[in-house]
């Protein structure tokens, strides 16, 4: 057997041993349907993933920033457990606008907002998409970004 | 599978197909062409679970990765600038992912206590249900393969997914020109282990 023959070996030996779950493939194609609308992708300004603020070990937060269509989303990621705090900041938006979260696999959910435009939510999962909408329409959204705080 | 051949001597990027700037169809694909979309999950999505598994993940948190991966596909690959470099992409994003993962399940561990702990222990194997039928000559194998170091295990997980070399040199920290050299070492290694002749 020489070496191209044995990475095959070895390739099909991994995914004979620890085949991916049923399922897989299909939840994969699903993801297709995620709907994207770049042209209201707003640009990720701030990210403090891999600086030095977001480096204490005991109290691991992400902060992160997002600028487009005249608004600003400032959010802060920070670990609960298995779930993670997101407490974000929407400056600039139009009195009957809203601002939802998205996840993979799940129903967006309405944020509630106090006057000066602040919400906090927990949730777990591993990504997030932020979008304000004017009715149906998406003003803005932040494109998914990791909830992980670190790293 | 396409198993790339030895490059030692030559520096030139491999990437599949070189003449053609969009192998897999990626900007249809993301344009919402379900058959092109379709034929990249199943060149894939077996390969990102092995890399995800690589890293030391539990099913579950496998399974998570992988879905993070196809969501992040969708929503950021028209950021792509060479769709030639896909593989390199999706595995790149898969390891990021997966290291953030293996964070926070240290994270959550030590706040549960050993209770966590049981469960990620409990969780490396696939249950019965998911186990395919595998010879004994490629449990060896499989066994071989995880006694290898970890950058060997990478580095031959990268090549069996036609990862271009300059991503590999990227995401394993080396040069190039050295990578012909370590593969051929990785399986010298795989070789003794499985005490193949």
């Amino acid at each position: 057997m020489n070496d191209d023959e044995l990475l095959a070996e070895v390739k099909e030996a991994i995914d004979a041993t620890d085949p991916p779950p049923a399922g897989l493939a299909a939840m994969a194609v699903r993801a297709l349907t995620w709907d994207t609308e770049s042209e209201s992708l707003a640009e990720r300004t701030y990210d403090s993933k891999g600086q030095m603020a977001g480096m204490r070990s005991d109290t691991a937060v992400r902060d992160l920033t997002f600028e487009g269509s005249g608004l600003s989303i400032e959010l802060s990621l920070s670990a609960e457990g298995d779930h993670v705090l997101v407490e974000g900041l929407v400056d600039g938006l139009e009195p009957d606008w809203s601002v939802r979260l998205h996840q993979p696999g799940r129903d967006p959910v309405t944020l509630q907002l106090d006057d000066a435009g602040r919400f906090d939510i927990e949730t777990s999962g591993a990504l997030a998409d932020l979008s304000v909408q004017s009715n149906d329409r998406v003003v803005l959204r932040t494109g998914l970004f990791s909830l992980h705080p670190e790293p | 599978m396409r198993i790339l051949p030895d490059h030692e001597d030559s520096v030139s990027f491999l990437v599949m197909d070189g003449d053609n700037p969009d192998p897999w169809n990626l900007r249809s694909a993301l344009g919402g062409d379900v058959d092109a979309w379709t034929a990249i999950v199943h060149e894939f999505s077996s390969t990102i679970w092995g890399w995800a598994r690589n890293q030391g993940l539990g099913r579950e948190d496998a399974e998570d990765v992988c879905q993070s991966v196809w969501y992040l596909l969708k929503d950021r690959g028209h950021s792509i600038e060479d769709p030639r470099r896909l593989a390199g992409w999706l595995a790149t994003t898969t390891r990021r992912e997966a290291q953030a993962v293996s964070i926070r399940g240290k994270r959550s561990r030590s706040d549960l206590g050993s209770e966590g702990l049981d469960r990620q222990i409990a969780d490396p194997t696939p249950g019965p249900e998911d186990r395919a039928v595998a010879t004994e000559a490629q449990q060896r194998l499989r066994e071989a393969f995880d006694s290898l170091k970890q950058k060997c295990r990478e580095l031959l997980s990268l090549l069996w997914a036609d990862v271009a070399y300059r991503d590999i040199a990227e995401m394993l920290s080396m040069a190039v020109g050295s990578i012909g050299e370590t593969r051929r070492r990785c399986l010298a290694d795989l070789r003794r282990e499985a005490q193949l002749a």
